[in-house]
């Protein structure tokens, strides 16, 4: 099982949290390799964190809800 | 706008860690041998204005070397008698520890310094009245030699630190959600930069090394901020 750099799924969701994007703008703004970045979008959708609809990737309203949270406790932390 | 002051008062220890980086550069800066003409006229204005103008070519004696004078006013010298010939010269130092053997030499004065390690360019006046006469002259005399090997290290650090800060404000200065990660690796960037900076000035005034506490601080909440971040998302995220 691949593990997965929390730093990576962080910045993710805050990306997304932006706003949705397609699948290869994203992989631009990660800076993973493809196959790398796809291993990352497929964890996310596992845990029905970001969705993939008309070939853009969104966030769910779960997902939203974790990177508002994440973007809090990332202002916090500063 | 590009950057939203307001947003100030939510990234605290980075505001705080940027002020230190600020702060350590321009001590940094400061503490920069002053240039020797100036210096020169400095300390010379400050002889009294009736009495004769003697202006010794100092000479380094660990190097035998005639030196460029860089000065800084002592305070709080000791002063001694040193017998010499054919005058006898009294003499104040501080801060360096020059020893014993200063003497007046047909027309050298020569002044032996004995330089401390790390301190470098750590320089003084010595106030030389000549008991031959009524002369009284202002002598510079600064540990060149220690200064020359250790001026490239400030230099480096210097440039270092430089590096980092320019880094830390590229990192800091953003917009968006994302920008807060980019904000977390610029305190690490702005700790380094106080680091490098308060090294730079520590070669020269050992008081610097509070940057280095400044500098601890700013990487000690950047690790604890990521360590609390993954726990925090790996909590959530099972």
């Amino acid at each position: 099982m691949a593990k997965y750099d929390l730093d990576v799924v962080a910045k993710i969701l805050l990306i997304l949290l932006e706003s949705p994007m397609g699948r290869t703008a994203l992989y631009m703004r990660t800076g993973l390799n493809y196959p790398r970045f796809l291993q990352y979008l497929q964890y996310l959708k596992e845990r029905g964190l970001v969705a993939e609809q008309d070939g853009a990737v969104k966030l769910t309203p779960k997902g939203k809800e974790v990177a508002l949270a994440l973007e809090e406790v990332l202002k916090h932390l500063l | 706008m590009f950057f939203n002051w307001l947003s100030l008062y939510t990234v605290k220890n980075l505001v705080l860690m940027l002020a230190v980086a600020t702060a350590a550069l321009l001590t940094s800066l400061l503490s920069a041998p002053a240039s020797t003409p100036a210096a020169v006229k400095q300390a010379t204005a400050e002889t009294p204005a009736d009495s004769a103008q003697v202006v010794p070519t100092v000479f380094n004696e660990d190097r035998g070397v005639a030196t460029p004078l860089i000065a800084e006013i002592c305070a709080g010298c000791k002063s001694a008698h040193v017998a010499s010939t054919p005058h006898v010269v009294e003499w104040q130092a501080g801060r360096i520890n020059i020893s014993t053997r200063s003497y007046d030499a047909g027309s050298y004065l020569v002044c032996g310094a004995t330089p401390r390690p790390l301190y470098v360019n750590i320089s003084t006046i010595c106030n030389i009245a000549l008991r031959g006469g009524a002369n009284v002259s202002t002598l510079e005399v600064s540990t060149v030699g220690v200064g020359e090997r250790t001026e490239w290290l400030r230099v480096v650090f210097l440039a270092g630190g430089s590096v980092a800060y320019v880094l830390g404000l590229f990192l800091a200065l953003c917009r968006g959600a994302v920008c807060l990660l980019r904000r977390l690796r610029a305190l690490l960037a702005f700790s380094a930069a106080s680091f490098l900076y308060g090294l730079s000035a520590f070669l020269t005034h050992p008081v610097s090394a509070i940057f280095f506490a400044a500098a601890a601080y700013g990487v000690a909440r950047y690790y604890a901020a990521r360590r609390r971040l993954r726990t925090w998302l790996s909590t959530t995220l099972t």
